[in-house]
């Protein structure tokens, strides 16, 4: 009796010790798992940001030549899709243009013109979900106030 | 004598193999993981270290230069250059900016010397550095990096161009 008891309460401690370390690994392993997801998420973050920024840069200073029409965009940038008073790039997940099938990210430009200023409208999208959306504005000069300016 | 009599369980080991195991996937899972985000991680900082630091460095030295008459092109020698023009107690300077054996390099001289291509400083390691001038002096410059990173910028220097109202 004695024998058994003794040797219930030694398999009863291994499988409180295998328990506790399978628990300890399992807590490790999330913890892990997570920072790692973490840092994959940011950089992700960082890429689309960095491509972002590019493309808002190339876009504001082609719109700074636009005269009173966006055509520039499809000369300089071509392969944009039109629709109606928007112009729509689809981009693959390496930021290369696409076709809007393949597409995993998208730029929208909306352009305006009225007698003082010019206007685009510029957002950025992944599969519907909205990632950066951004206005621009540049005025328009009168011949007087360009004059002026440049004394 | 017959309490010291030790009898061997199979599961004993069984449970202790099947940690063993878990903690061995365990760390190939993490190794895998911890491999994949420094890997991503070193191709960012090299990409940014090289093809951001040269866009982005372009981008604000044209913007210091905001003027037409100020931002224009050259040869260093045979090499392409984008060349700023700064004014400094009424004498001409000329900052070069051209790419020298991959090295990426600014040249800082009076617009009376004439430049040479060893004299310049190295900002960063590219591949390629194409500039083109195109219509209403939009300038196009792209860069390739050793990584094969590629980036293109669109700069227009001065002001918005005004269209028929003005």
């Amino acid at each position: 009796m004695n024998y058994r008891k003794h040797r219930n309460n030694r398999t009863n401690l291994f499988f409180m010790e295998i328990l506790s370390s399978i628990l300890i690994l399992s807590l490790c392993m999330t913890i892990c798992i997570r920072l790692f997801s973490a840092s994959w998420q940011n950089r992700k973050q960082a890429r689309e940001w960095n491509h972002i920024q590019e493309l808002i840069i190339n876009v504001s200073e082609l719109f700074k030549t636009c005269s009173d029409s966006a055509s520039v965009f499809s000369e300089y940038l071509p392969n944009g899709m039109i629709d109606n008073d928007s112009m729509v790039y689809y981009y693959n997940s390496d930021w290369t243009i696409s076709d809007s099938s393949d597409s995993f990210y998208q730029m929208c430009l909306i352009p305006s013109f009225d007698e003082t200023e010019k206007k685009l409208e510029i957002a950025f999208y992944q599969n519907d979900t909205e990632l950066y959306k951004t206005e621009i504005r540049y005025p328009i000069f009168s011949v007087l106030e360009k004059e002026a300016v440049h004394e | 004598m017959k309490t010291t009599i030790r009898r061997k369980h199979s599961m004993d080991s069984l449970f202790v193999l099947i940690l063993l195991g878990l903690f061995i996937l365990f760390l190939l899972i993490l190794l895998l993981f911890s491999v994949k985000a420094y890997q991503a991680s070193v191709n960012g900082t090299k990409e940014n270290n090289g093809i951001r630091t040269a866009m982005s460095y372009v981008t604000t030295k044209v913007h210091q230069h905001d003027s037409p008459d100020l931002v224009f092109t050259r040869y260093v020698e045979d090499l392409p250059a984008l060349c700023l023009k700064d004014t400094i107690n009424g004498k001409e300077y000329v900052t070069y900016i051209y790419l020298d054996q991959q090295d990426l390099k600014e040249l800082f001289v009076s617009s009376e010397s004439t430049p040479s291509r060893q004299m310049g400083t190295t900002l960063c390691h590219l591949q390629s550095f194409q500039i083109d001038v195109l219509e209403n002096e939009l300038f196009h410059i792209q860069f390739t990096d050793p990584e094969h990173h590629f980036g293109e910028l669109f700069l227009k220097p001065g002001f918005p161009q005004q269209g028929e109202q003005s």
